[in-house]
């Protein structure tokens, strides 16, 4: 873990700090941790299945709060992928859902951090 | 104290306006278009936050039908939408916004300035 680089932007933290105090930033981050596991094997089982439209809805849903919270990777690969998905494209949408499952358990286990912090 | 009706079926999104907006307006909570046009329909709020992304009835069809009823054409309704691409604004206005906010929120002044805005017409 050392040497590693942070995978959620603290300064997005500090702005919901600023909007809602700690009570906010936990609120947040509880909220996270409870539905992106879900929305990732959301994905990942829709992508499976070769359904378009649950991908672009599980992407959607995990989509906003990643954002919100500054785990950008996370973000990013929502972004990507919904609008391929939009558009019916499965194939290239596998390299986002993999990012996300690559990236969501390190984001959590930061999100969990700082949740303890707030 | 002023009402915004706040239609978004992201709890992470809700409990955020709640923080920026709790303080200085009443926030009434719809997760879909159908609940929202029948609470709008029976207690008409001042403005209404619009997520555009809604599953089953997007806001789109949510605006229409509002400006549809005489008794809430007028009302004013920001849409909410993660979206903000390169003639959106006229897109949106083209729609029947009257105003529209990008998500993730970075900073709370667009949004309380547009709905300030928007009350005091």
């Amino acid at each position: 873990m050392s040497g590693m680089h942070p995978v959620v932007d603290h300064n997005a933290i500090d702005r919901l700090r600023g909007f809602g105090g700690p009570k906010l930033v936990r609120g947040m981050i509880e909220l996270f941790l409870s539905n992106a596991p879900i929305k990732a094997a959301d994905a990942r089982e829709a992508l499976d299945c070769g359904d378009s439209a649950a991908l672009r809805a599980a992407l959607h849903g995990l989509k906003s709060s990643a954002g919100q919270l500054g785990a950008h990777s996370v973000y990013q690969a929502c972004i990507a992928g919904e609008e391929l998905a939009s558009r019916g494209e499965l194939t290239p949408c596998a390299t986002h859902v993999e990012r996300i499952e690559a990236d969501l358990p390190r984001v959590s286990r930061e999100l969990q951090a700082i949740q303890l912090e707030a | 104290m002023p009402t915004i009706a706040v239609v978004e079926d992201n709890a992470d999104n809700r409990l955020l306006l709640q923080a920026i907006l709790g303080d200085q307006y009443e926030l009434v909570e719809y997760e879909n278009g159908a609940d929202a046009l029948t609470g709008i329909s029976g207690s008409r709020p001042d403005l209404v936050l619009l997520d555009i992304s809604l599953p089953g009835m997007d806001g789109n069809e949510i605006l229409k039908r509002i400006r549809q009823d005489s008794s809430l054409s007028a009302l004013p309704v920001i849409a909410l939408t993660a979206h903000a691409m390169a003639g959106d604004r006229e897109r949106f206005l083209a729609a029947g916004f009257n105003d529209y906010v990008t998500k993730p929120i970075v900073d709370e002044t667009l949004l309380t300035g547009a709905i300030e805005r928007l009350l005091k017409q």
